[in-house]
């Protein structure tokens, strides 16, 4: 499925010889069913599923407490789940994660607590980051997961870092870096992609792209293997994601892979009522979420209207979440000085006790 | 304990650190089989190998960004930028991203690295090989700034700053790469980050100077003190070697003694780290002050190349600034 500029495999057939087929997209929901060829996936069929109706609930009531001013940001996911839920189950425990900001719900995925995310999203005085960054910048160490940069694709170069000192542990760790194609303009994507290409990295570059955006291109030229996948398919992602981490686990480097989703964010189209309903987890033909769940049901892996239900667990913990937050209130004056060194120079102790007058 | 310049030094402590900590990799442009533009990290590829002294692409950018990710991943990176003046495409990761990354973390996360670059102009190196953009990363909150003048404190504050836990970035002031010579110790030592060294202490307070300088200045600060000697003006003169977190103690203790003080730098006056050192001195000391605090630094243009003795505040410059000082 990944076009290896030495072996230039067509995408759908790796065994065969073929010139890159740049321009093909890697699908496994089809009309009548699943690709055979994905069935493998299936396993972790009902998990990608549960996962992306818990982003887009998060997500959606994330939005509509950033829209009253009570949290001061959020990079929404809606429409983009089965890439990040895809690329981040792909993955083992033990790999390391880049996210982006909008590529939040990764920690999740990995184990991060709703409520600390809701913690970190207000600020509170029990949010890891201790209120110095905003909403969709959690730290989340423990499941090996980097907290994102405001800096749009300054994590990207990091990756490659990640994966290069793996490498030179020789240690069985693989680095997945998520983006959106924004990130394709910056020099920081150059150096990543040439980086990795010189290093051969175990890193596995997964961008989220509009249709125009032909990112997979570009990896030809780094001496980078690449794949186009529909990423509106999250057992298409999780697969070509999985095959491309097999082949960084073997030595040979780097892909980059561009999963082909609607502009982003789906959210703003969104009106105010339909996010506090919560009435988001059909969102048309073209719906990742709406696409699994109809593939899933057909061959028996879930319950047809499975994601109400799950969708209901998760507004009320998320309800739960919020009220732990807000009554939590926020972190102590002095947590300003905590953190900016190891220890606590001279001069930031002195400006400490200023703080509050 | 041999003698020994300052690239001599920093490639012993180099090598003695990697030999102690296998975590440590040195990367950068012609580091590994050339031995650095400077020749400081020679001979560390031989002994180490591609693994741990790595030829890098052309691209601070680049060789920050996945430095920053390989400290994450728990190496110590201690990168090379061939010049100062070629920081700047990496200013990005190190300003957004290296000092910030463990406050934004919340003190999960932490990218330890030493940024080791060449500053200062005299080598006919013109306006792109010959900056001191010290400041530039004194303001950035998270960042320690280290600038040795003796090849003692070079090895013993680069052994400090590898073992730190925070990022430093580490100047070594190109023009005495060979010229500053002196006795260091073979084994392990180190210099404490944040303490600078009293040069030539003042013996008496009437009508004596401070002078502080760090890197290459210092050596045109002590020449200057010794002309000003010479009319029984006593200078006592500071290297600072750690420029922040900067000793306020020490500084402060001696100009509350001398009451005047003459502070040198190559950057450009303007919101150089004089101006910083003079609002910490008018902050401590105000009441025990003689004469203005007075900078002696490098103009606010470009660095020439034709001109550079013109443009450095070297001892001809530094000596009327004491005078005039003492005698205020």
């Amino acid at each position: 499925m990944l076009v290896s500029a030495a072996m230039h495999a067509a995408p759908d057939r790796p065994t065969e010889t073929k010139p890159p087929v740049l321009g093909q997209v890697v699908r496994a929901l089809r009309d009548d069913g699943i690709d055979v060829s994905f069935r493998a996936a299936l396993d972790v069929g009902p998990a990608l599923h549960r996962h992306m109706v818990r982003a887009r609930v998060v997500s959606a009531r994330m939005v509509a407490l950033q829209r009253a001013g009570r949290i001061g940001f959020h990079t929404a996911c809606i429409g983009a789940e089965a890439v990040i839920v895809g690329a981040t189950l792909a993955a083992r425990e033990g790999d390391w994660i880049f996210p982006s900001a909008r590529d939040w719900y990764a920690a999740l995925a990995r184990g991060l607590p709703l409520e600390t995310y809701v913690h970190h999203a207000f600020g509170s005085a029990r949010d890891p980051a201790k209120g110095h960054a905003a909403p969709d910048h959690a730290p989340a160490r423990r499941f090996a997961v980097v907290p994102p940069s405001g800096v749009v694709g300054a994590h990207v170069p990091q990756a490659v870092g990640a994966a290069w000192a793996a490498k030179i542990r020789k240690d069985p760790t693989r680095v997945v870096a998520l983006f959106g194609d924004e990130v394709a303009d910056t020099g920081d994507f150059h150096n990543a992609m040439n980086f990795s290409g010189v290093f051969k990295a175990p890193v596995v570059f997964v961008c989220r792209a509009r249709p125009s955006a032909n990112v997979a291109d570009r990896a030809v030229a780094y001496g980078l293997a690449s794949a186009r996948v529909d990423g509106t398919d999250a057992l298409a992602v999780l697969t070509v994601v999985r095959e491309a981490l097999s082949r960084a686990a073997e030595g040979k480097g780097a892909t980059l892979i561009e999963a082909v989703c609607a502009p982003l964010p789906r959210a703003a189209e969104l009106d105010d009522a339909a996010l506090a309903a919560g009435d988001v987890l059909d969102l048309g033909e073209d719906d990742c979420l709406v696409r699994l769940e109809r593939a899933l049901v057909r061959d028996g892996r879930i319950e047809a209207g499975a994601a109400q239900g799950i969708a209901a667990e998760v507004r009320a913990e998320m309800d739960a979440a919020i009220a732990a937050a807000e009554q939590a209130g926020p972190p102590k004056p002095e947590t300003i000085f905590e953190d900016v060194y190891a220890g606590t120079p001279a001069h930031l102790a002195a400006q400490r006790r200023n703080i509050g007058g | 304990m041999a003698e020994m310049n300052l690239v001599n030094a920093i490639n012993d402590a180099l090598k003695l650190e990697m030999r102690r900590d296998p975590r440590v990799v040195v990367l950068g442009e012609d580091v590994g089989r050339v031995g650095g533009v400077f020749r400081v990290t020679q001979g560390l590829w031989d002994e180490f190998g591609d693994d741990r002294v790595v030829d890098t692409p052309l691209s601070e950018g680049g060789i920050l960004g996945t430095a920053i990710g390989m400290a994450l991943y728990g190496l110590v990176p201690v990168p090379e930028i061939q010049f100062a003046d070629f920081i700047y495409p990496g200013y990005d990761q190190i300003v957004s991203e290296l000092a910030k990354m463990r406050w934004r973390s919340g003190g999960e996360y932490s990218a330890k690295m030493v940024v080791r670059t060449p500053v200062g102009g005299g080598i006919r190196g013109g306006l792109y090989h010959s900056q001191s953009p010290e400041s530039l990363f004194i303001h950035v909150a998270g960042l320690k700034v280290v600038c040795p003048a003796t090849p003692y404190d070079a090895k013993g504050l680069l052994l400090a700053s590898i073992r730190d836990p925070d990022p430093v970035l580490f100047f070594e002031p190109k023009r005495i790469y060979r010229a500053a010579k002196g006795e260091v110790p073979e084994g392990d030592y180190t210099v404490e980050i944040g303490k600078a060294r009293i040069v030539r202490e003042a013996t008496r307070r009437e009508g004596a100077v401070t002078v502080i300088a760090w890197g290459a200045m210092l050596y045109e600060a002590i020449a200057a003190a010794d002309k000003a000697a010479e009319q029984g003006i006593e200078c006592e003169i500071i290297d600072l070697r750690t420029l922040w977190p900067v000793d306020i103690d020490t500084i402060a203790a001696s100009v509350t003694k001398t009451g005047r003080v003459v502070i040198v730098h190559e950057a450009p006056k303007t919101c150089g780290f004089g101006a910083e050192l003079v609002a910490l001195v008018n902050e401590r000391c105000f009441l025990s002050l003689e004469a203005p605090p007075v900078r002696v630094a490098g103009f606010d243009t470009p660095f020439p190349y034709t001109l550079e003795m013109d443009y450095l505040p070297l001892a001809h410059r530094i000596l009327p600034a004491i005078v005039e000082t003492a005698r205020y």
